[in-house]
């Protein structure tokens, strides 16, 4: 499978999807029908009364040294697809392919051949490190636990090696997590991530905690490790803007589900879901000349809850285009104008596109 | 900053940002030498930690005190030493007796300091355990959740709401017959154990059959069923041992100082049980903790390396503050008769003797009460200074 996108929707029409960047490359993750479900209980006898339907049906790979933003509002379901995909959270459905194989129901035990390959960069460098560990520990920990580099001097010396890589000084070896700032931290956490030279890296909104004037450090920094180490990275966000200039391609979900699909160029100069629209909308633009035109769109109304989302089209209570089909019919992943892969039955067009993007239309 | 720490502000390369970033290098200070700048500040914790390092002393040199005094050893009673009717005589400094002496004649000053040394083995031995088996117990319960969690609570509620000092005046009761003795037999109690234990197995297999009815689940496993049940054999088995292989030979149960521990331990576990318990449920959603497990980490090491190093603040707080209350658990035992017994010396059993004759003799209930109410405040006020010098929240001072 050398397109981007299959499964229930129909490979025939998503594989005339000639998505420019990385078509042809192979999927070092495929992802299909991928569900959870976090069951609420009540009562003495904890029966279940529903569930959460965190990720609700999702299909996407990702592709060898590629990039892939995924990016939708909190309670999206973004990071739990990351948890599922590491197989830190046991999917309820679907499979997860690993090059390859089934990776879906695989015990703990099994798993870890694959941890080495696979790891993760957590949201909140507070929190991702504990305050106990010093920060050569704390990066030194991978190799403790795989048995790789049992030699304390030569572990220290690869954990140095690591520090400067990533752009600490490694004579801070012996610091407590709290003695960095939160940029620092987020380095600790990065080097932890690339410790055991993984394939892949799955990046849960590493920047949204951070300071603007730090994002773009990190993301700078991640983008570099890339190109050194030929990662694949799964870049987890929750706007567009820091997603722009990380990622080759972008997925937007939306309360549990896939809406639309594209590369980052097409993504940015026509969304074709109206939620892509809205989205954009709100990337800030450094352009003044090019704020003063803009119409900016603010969506209406709350996220409705997971436990029970709105019928057919979920972004219908919420949508601006929203026609009596849209809550009766469920609309199919497919290619739109202009390449996009969006589940709409009225996507955007191109006047109504015109007044919302940050860049000049062209 | 919410950590209350001076954070290190200067990211490489970092350094166009405004403010903050340029303000020079604060130096970060570890979270220890914040904790020994409070505590010295702190008078009252430092009066109170000197109390008790004298207390100390105290106990471990009572004997060689008391003969560089000159008063006499703690249990020797000498008609002597009472007034002219026979009863208790009040201090009297000339006879090297400070603190008078009780109704047989006994020195009330060496007799305080040896209760020392009796609190404190109690305090040391029954605290430790409790603490040991409380960690180890809320860890579990907080980290692997499910059965073991259920199990755990709910024997942290049945031992909660259990009347232990209705337990002690029981066995304060039956002693007063015959020997002293509390006439139940090893057997007896391996006979309870296994009897509870298997209830106990029923019970909790029951209740993960009945739950997976409701819930309209797939059955629960075999293998976690089993385990439920199986974590009863750690009273069944003991139950059994004592029951058929020690009970046959008729052993006893007397009260003392292995009785007063148990019965502390007993009542004292599930206090620290759910505070541990609660805070390693909050410890184990941190990212840390996920990070760990997306590096394959496994559960011993996540418990060892991650989450008991962060519990070692509120261990060490509790801790303190589990002190003085054995203190009084043990002092309460003594006093209902089934502590400590005589002749040894007790704080307790002490002011129990004092009770009768106070009337005549305020002494002999002054001296060992007034240790006892130092003792166990100075014990919670280092308790509650610890609290004060381990938590961020309470800024600088
Ligand atoms: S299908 Fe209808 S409701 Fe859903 S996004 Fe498209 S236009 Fe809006």
């Amino acid at each position: 499978m050398t397109d981007g996108l299959a499964g229930p929707v129909g490979d025939a029409v998503v594989g005339a999807a000639g998505i420019a960047v990385g078509a042809g490359a192979p999927a070092l993750v495929e992802v299909r029908d991928l569900e959870k479900r976090f069951p609420l209980r009540r009562g003495p006898l904890q029966r279940e009364t529903g569930a959460v339907r965190a990720v609700d049906g999702i299909s996407f790979d990702v592709r060898e040294g590629e990039t892939l933003g995924l990016v939708g509002e909190s309670g999206c379901g973004k990071s739990t697809t990351a948890r599922l995909v590491t197989r830190l959270l046991e999917p309820t459905a679907g499979t997860i392919r690993y090059r390859g194989e089934d990776i879906t129901h695989r015990s703990r035990r099994e798993l870890m051949a694959l941890r080495r390959d696979m790891q993760m960069i957590f949201q909140d460098p507070y929190s991702s490190l504990n305050p106990r560990q010093t920060a050569g520990s704390i990066i030194g920990e991978p190799f403790v636990i795989h048995g790789i580099e049992r030699d304390e001097t030569r572990r220290r010396a690869r954990v140095r090696g690591l520090m400067e890589q990533v752009g600490l000084n490694p004579e801070h070896y012996n610091r407590l997590p709290h003695e960095f700032s939160g940029g620092q931290r987020q380095r600790i956490g990065v080097a932890r991530a690339i410790a055991l030279k993984p394939r892949l890296v799955i990046a849960d909104e590493p920047v949204s905690a951070l300071d603007v004037s730090i994002q773009a450090q990190i993301i700078n920094l991640l983008s570099d490790l890339q190109r050194e180490l030929g990662l694949t990275i799964l870049f987890i966000a929750h706007d567009l803007s820091v997603v722009r200039h990380m990622c080759d391609r972008v997925a937007v979900m939306y309360l549990g589900k896939i809406v639309e699909v594209a590369s980052a160029e097409q993504l940015f100069a026509h969304p074709r879901h109206p939620y892509t629209g809205a989205l954009l909308s709100a990337v800030p633009v450094p352009d003044p000349q090019l704020a003063k035109l803009r119409r900016r769109q603010v969506l209406g109304g709350d996220v409705p809850s997971p436990t029970a989302p709105p019928a057919a089209c979920r972004f219908h209570p919420r949508c601006p285009k929203a026609q009596p089909i849209c809550s009766r019919e469920e609309p199919a992943l497919e290619v739109k104008e202009g390449g996009n892969i969006a589940a709409c039955h009225f996507p955007l067009t191109i006047e109504e596109v015109a007044g919302r993007l940050p860049v000049r239309p062209g | 900053m919410s950590t209350g720490a001076p954070e290190l502000v200067q990211d490489v390369g970092g350094g166009i940002a405004p403010g903050r970033e340029t303000s020079a290098e604060i130096a970060a200070r570890s979270p220890l030498e914040l904790f020994w700048r409070r505590v010295r500040r702190d008078r009252v914790t430092l009066a109170s930690a000197l109390f008790i390092l004298g207390l100390v002393v105290v106990a471990v040199f009572a004997g060689q005190i008391v003969d560089l005094v000159g008063a006499r050893p703690p249990n020797e009673q000498s008609t002597k030493f009472l007034d002219e009717f026979g009863s208790a005589s009040g201090p009297d400094f000339a006879a090297h007796s400070y603190f008078g002496t009780d109704g047989l004649g006994r020195d009330v000053f060496s007799r305080t300091l040896y209760g020392a040394r009796i609190s404190l083995e109690v305090a040391i031995i029954s605290t430790f355990l409790t603490v040991l088996i409380g960690v180890v117990l809320g860890v579990i319960a907080g980290y692997f959740r499910g059965w073991a969690d259920t199990l755990l609570s709910r024997l942290m509620d049945v031992m909660l709401a259990f009347p232990v000092l209705l337990l002690a005046l029981g066995l304060g009761a039956a002693c007063s017959f015959g020997q002293g003795c509390v006439q139940m037999s090893f057997a007896n109690v391996g006979q309870v154990m296994v009897v509870f234990g298997v209830a106990g197995a029923f019970l909790v297999v029951g209740w993960r059959l009945l739950r997976a009815r409701g819930a309209g689940d797939a059955r629960p496993r075999a293998a976690e069923l089993a385990a439920g049940a199986a974590a009863w054999l750690v009273v069944i088995v003991p139950g059994l041992v004592l029951w058929l292989a020690v009970g046959g030979h008729g052993a006893l149960i007397t009260p003392g100082l292995p009785v007063v521990i148990f019965v502390i331990v007993i009542a004292s576990w599930p206090y620290i049980a759910r505070i541990i318990r609660g805070q390693t449920l909050s410890l184990r959603e941190k990212e840390f903790v996920e990070a760990a497990k997306a590096l394959g980490a496994s559960d011993r090491r996540i418990m060892f390396r991650h989450i008991l190093p962060n519990l070692v603040a509120p261990i060490i707080v509790y801790t303190t503050l589990v002190i003085p209350t054995t203190i009084l658990f043990e002092a309460a035992l003594s006093f209902l008769g089934v502590g400590v017994q005589p002749p040894t010396a007790s704080w307790g059993a002490m002011i129990s003797d004092a009770t009768e004759i106070f009337d005549t003799a305020w002494w002999y209930m002054t001296f060992p009460g007034l240790a006892l109410v130092l003792t166990v405040l100075a014990f919670n006020l280092v308790g509650d200074g610890m609290q004060d010098a381990l938590n961020p929240k309470t800024r600088g001072r």
